[in-house]
């Protein structure tokens, strides 16, 4: 789970895929209200859609969006669980938070965000009739079509039942707010070696107000990960 | 890592500016190590000192600030961050040019908040000398053990997102 985050994480389990793909996205949002009521699949359409789930994990599309992904996600580092719906969205974010990521530049990030949307919208071209079935689909019956995504980290597959993305979700909160501390710690320790008095009082001031700042945007983040579930 | 960096510099551009506030006293470097015992009276030191009115007043006002200074990006908190709270005409200088950014109603607000949550921290040090001066001869691990009581968990998360 920690290492697929991006738009699997929010496209497939928010459902919202299509809007992942297009940054124009209102037509399909209203697209996806109508759709909403009508949501669950049949018995032979979601066994279909998770037989087309497993072939499609076998195309060389799919290899190519999951390495970008990887890509991406191994640049985010500890922020990899970070999900938004919209390029603006990630591009807002990645500028207060560059520092806590690998990515040198913002136009880096930019590139293999496009990367990823790139080859989310090829593989998802290629296979239409499955996400036209993942598109009706509700979340539980989508638990079920990705489950062959999680078999070499859990044993037995995806559990239904626990709600995977809010403990992902937990994860990242648990992995950022260590960041933090740590970073706490680095600064009160080195506002302690200062030689000049004034030095140490606004050091130790910056330090608790950057903490109080990324605490700040840990809390957002977070309630838009959970909320992205 | 890069934190790290970045706070060297931030660092050193403050000591650049030092020569402009008024604390300009010299700290003697010093030997860091505690021993066992001053750092056991360290960590109950700085325990009891997060339950002091002083120091509860200190981190709601930087919750406070940080919610008003919500839409800065990393750039601009950066340099927020670099304007010597001790000053009043400079942060006051930085609030002129940037209250648009901020949720601050006005400047004399703003500065009056900031200004007094940096007065709050030096009352909080003078409050608790002995800690302090333990603090200045902690090594980095065991000022990680010091201020452990600043560590926040998920559950902080979720009860500050049912407040807000």
């Amino acid at each position: 789970m920690k290492k697929f985050t991006l738009p699997t994480l929010i496209c497939v389990l928010s459902l919202s895929f299509f809007s992942c793909s297009k940054d124009n996205s209102e037509i399909v949002s209203e697209n996806q209200l109508t759709n909403y009521q009508l949501k669950a699949l049949n018995t032979t359409d979601l066994a279909t859609a998770k037989q087309l789930y497993i072939d499609m994990m076998a195309t060389q599309e799919y290899a190519n969006f999951k390495n970008s992904i990887k890509n991406f996600n191994d640049r985010l580092g500890v922020a990899n669980q970070v999900s938004f719906e919209t390029k603006a969205e990630w591009m807002d974010w990645i500028r207060s938070n560059i520092l806590i990521t690998a990515f040198t530049i913002i136009s880096e990030f930019e590139t293999f965000y496009d990367d990823s949307i790139s080859k989310l919208d090829t593989m998802i071209a290629a296979n239409s009739t499955l996400y036209n079935f993942m598109d009706k689909a509700d979340s539980a019956e989508i638990g079920q079509i990705i489950t062959p995504e999680f078999n070499d980290t859990i044993p037995g597959g995806y559990p239904v039942t626990t709600n995977s993305c809010v403990d992902g979700c937990i994860d990242w909160c648990d992995s950022a707010l260590d960041l933090i501390d740590n970073i706490l710690q680095d600064s009160i320790a080195l506002a302690e070696t200062a030689t000049i008095y004034s030095v140490q009082l606004e050091a130790t001031m910056n330090a608790y107000a950057a903490h109080a700042n990324q605490y700040l945007s840990i809390g957002k983040q977070f309630n838009q990960c959970v909320g992205a579930c | 890592m890069r934190y790290y960096l970045l706070f060297i510099l931030v660092f050193s551009f403050i000591n650049l500016s030092a020569q402009s506030v008024t604390y300009d006293s010299i700290l003697p470097p010093v030997k860091k190590n505690l021993s066992k015992e001053e750092l056991r009276t360290a960590i109950d030191g700085y325990l009891q000192m997060t339950k002091s009115e002083t120091y509860r007043q200190f981190k709601k006002n930087l919750k406070d600030i940080s919610l008003s200074l919500i839409r800065l990006n990393e750039n601009e908190f950066n340099e927020y961050n670099n304007v010597p709270k001790a000053d009043r005409d400079k942060v006051e200088k930085w609030l002129s040019k940037n209250i648009k950014k901020t949720k601050f109603n006005s400047v004399k607000q703003a500065a009056d908040l900031i200004c007094g949550t940096f007065k709050l921290m030096v009352k909080m040090r003078q409050e608790n000398k002995k800690l302090y001066q333990l603090m200045r001869r902690a090594t980095r691990q065991q000022i990680g053990d010091i201020i452990a009581p600043e560590r926040r968990t998920v559950y902080d998360i979720m009860d500050d997102s049912l407040e807000n």
